[in-house]
């Protein structure tokens, strides 16, 4: 009796703290069996070029604008799918006490990884998250997000945003609400997807595409299927030296930092 | 003589329950028998196509699963919508005009066009 106390109470802990499965779990070996989906898309992020606050704002703007992500007027119910955060808080393992000055508190870049072994996906109590076999790209389906905001505490990478309340009015307040894009309901979360409504159609992200416009910005973000030996981002990872984000963590994220 | 009795009572009781669940029932069977209030009137759908993706029958009872299963196919397979329902829009134009005259009749709030664009 005391044995299946224990057992249950043991059971009981995992379903409230999924969190500690995943750092049970978030080891190298979890990382390579991730790695099962067939194809991997990517992106390259040429940290330097990216400096330029016209490329950072073109991203977001041609994002946000896309997807119908809404400019919260409470900067605590902010929601975002690409911004920007200092050097030191997006490689927290990169930077040290004689960081050099060019990339001393610079922005830099950032969005979701789509990692490899997503701990997001785990936490996830409705499998509303998963990673998609087709182009490992992490996906949320909408329709079985209950909002219980796991996913948003297990992301080391803060990628995940939270709908406090119903943001189409906002985004009818802003004059851009997109009517062939879905909005979201309140008490849904939301992320980068890579554009896959985009890719669906053979078309490049948003954010890769709008960089390209701004002068300066070609080559600030470059995507591609990893998988692909003969693609430009696996061509990119060969020849140049890159970074991620927190790669200890063994999430394996899957976008790169070109520094 | 108090077994019989109770099996009796216990009759009657079920009688009267069963009675008392069919009472709704009956009474939308009867009101809808009435008047022909209750039933939708749909608009029709434009010229531009001159049929929808599947027959009116099976749209009638099934478009809810058929919307399910394309969403399964895009989102998690990551294939092509076979129809989207900003699709839907192109032919039944108005919500208020075609999808809430049904679904008010059953008393359904389907929760798509929290996120779907449906004027
Ligand atoms: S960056 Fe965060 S939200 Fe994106 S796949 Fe990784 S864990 Fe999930
Ligand atoms: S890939 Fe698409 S969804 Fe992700 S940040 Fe770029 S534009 Fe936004």
């Amino acid at each position: 009796m005391k044995g299946i106390g224990i057992a249950t109470a043991a059971a009981g802990l995992g379903c409230t703290f999924p969190i500690l499965r995943v750092l049970a779990s978030s080891n190298v070996a979890s990382h390579a069996q991730g790695e099962a989906s067939s194809r991997q898309m990517g992106m390259v992020v040429d940290i330097k070029k990216c400096f330029d606050e016209n490329v950072r704002r073109a991203c977001a703007r041609a994002c946000h604008e896309e997807h119908n992500v809404p400019d919260m007027p409470d900067p605590a119910e902010e929601i975002k799918w690409i911004w920007s955060e200092s050097y030191e808080h997006v490689f927290p393992d990169q930077a040290h006490a004689r960081t050099a000055d060019m990339y001393k508190d610079k922005p830099v870049l950032v969005l979701c990884n789509q990692c490899t072994s997503p701990a997001c996906a785990k936490v996830c109590i409705t499998g509303a998250t998963f990673k998609r076999e087709s182009d490992g790209i992490v996906m949320i389906d909408m329709h079985r997000c209950v909002g219980c905001r796991f996913c948003i505490a297990a992301c080391p990478y803060g990628a995940r945003s939270f709908n406090f309340r119903d943001p189409r009015p906002v985004l009818e307040e802003m004059g851009t609400l997109r009517e062939d894009y879905p909005s979201r309901v309140k008490g849904a979360v939301e992320k980068c997807t890579f554009c896959v409504e985009r890719l669906r159609e053979g078309r490049e992200p948003a954010c890769v595409e709008a960089v390209k416009q701004v002068p300066g910005g070609e080559g600030a973000l470059t995507f591609g299927d990893l998988s692909d030996p003969d693609s430009d981002v696996s061509r990119l990872l060969r020849e140049k030296h890159t970074i991620c984000r927190r790669i200890s963590l063994g999430f394996g994220p899957n976008v790169f930092y070109i520094a | 003589m108090a077994v019989q009795l109770n099996s009796n009572l216990e009759f009657i009781v079920m009688i009267a329950l069963a009675v008392i669940l069919l009472i709704p029932l009956g009474y939308g069977v009867i009101s809808s028998a009435a008047s022909n209030d209750t039933q939708p009137f749909l608009e029709k759908p434009d010229e531009k196509y001159d049929k929808c993706v599947r027959d009116t029958e099976y749209m009638r009872l099934n478009h809810m699963d058929l919307l399910k299963s394309i969403r399964d196919e895009v989102i998690h397979e990551g294939k092509k919508a076979e129809v989207k329902l900003k699709d839907c829009r192109e032919c039944h134009m108005s919500r208020e005009r075609f999808c809430d005259k049904c679904h008010n009749v059953v008393n359904l709030q389907p929760n798509c066009f929290g996120c779907h664009y449906y004027p």
